[in-house]
């Protein structure tokens, strides 16, 4: 009953949220680390993650998939191995930002929608 | 999402002008720089080598100024050459200070077209709102 209430796109909005969640998250360690000597950068490829992630739409839960998305970078751009660039990660921060809004925006949307039709529109 | 590659070019700016202005800062601190050790190599002032491209800027590698080396002879010093020769390196602070100047306001710019391709992203989510 209640998988038909609530659409299969709410479960793509969600796995969305916590992906740009945990990149912000990852960023800002990034940041926090960034004079830390060999220290390698973390990040998480949002495209091809959320795409594998939308692929087995349905298959275990949303948490399941999020942890394993997340890469160390193998270079370094400093001579102390650290491979944090700070503008880089403010630039990543500031995308995660955008994504975050915008999905958190379609599922205000989407809740909205859901709201009107039980109110019958009124 | 071509916004988000406006703001990767302001990145790679602001990137540029941070290393322009650690090697200004490390110019300043070899001021009076003075090799006198057998074999030893100068300290010769480092300008940044930037190349730019579609993609933004990125850094090519440092050049030294060849012509921030002088020669002097300290005969109470052993020398390179052990007859007093010493490497002094000259920097002209009016020159480090400019860079300085040059690289802190270009880092702003970068920093507002960022901030400005940001808020126009974020504009962009407000159409179509009540």
């Amino acid at each position: 009953m209640l998988d038909q209430l609530f659409s299969p796109h709410l479960n793509d909005l969600q796995r969305g949220l916590n992906r740009a969640s945990l990149r912000q998250g990852v960023l800002m360690d990034n940041l926090a680390n960034a004079n830390v000597p060999g220290y390698k950068r973390r990040d998480v490829d949002f495209n091809v993650a959320l795409s594998d992630e939308m692929g087995k739409a349905g298959l275990g839960s949303a948490r399941g998939g999020v942890e394993s998305g997340v890469t160390e970078s193998e270079g370094s751009v400093r001579v102390d191995g650290s491979s944090v660039d700070p503008e880089q990660e403010a630039l990543g921060i500031a995308q995660t930002e955008l994504r975050f809004q915008t999905i958190s925006d379609l599922t205000a949307g989407y809740f909205s929608n859901l709201k009107s039709a039980i109110r019958e529109g009124k | 999402m071509s916004l988000f590659r406006s703001m990767g070019l302001s990145a790679s700016g602001m990137t540029v002008e941070r290393f322009r202005m650690d090697t200004t800062a490390n110019n300043m601190a070899n001021t009076n720089t003075v090799t006198n050790q057998p074999g030893g190599t100068p300290f010769y002032r480092k300008m940044v080598e930037v190349q730019g491209g579609p993609d933004g800027v990125r850094i090519v590698g440092l050049v030294d100024d060849v012509n921030s080396v002088e020669t002097q002879v300290l005969p109470e010093q052993p020398g390179v050459d052990g007859r007093g020769t010493v490497f002094k390196t000259q920097i002209n602070p009016v020159n480090e200070m400019v860079d300085m100047m040059s690289a802190t306001r270009a880092y702003e710019a970068n920093v507002k077209a960022f901030n400005a391709a940001k808020g126009m992203a974020k504009s962009a989510l407000e159409i179509g709102k009540v």
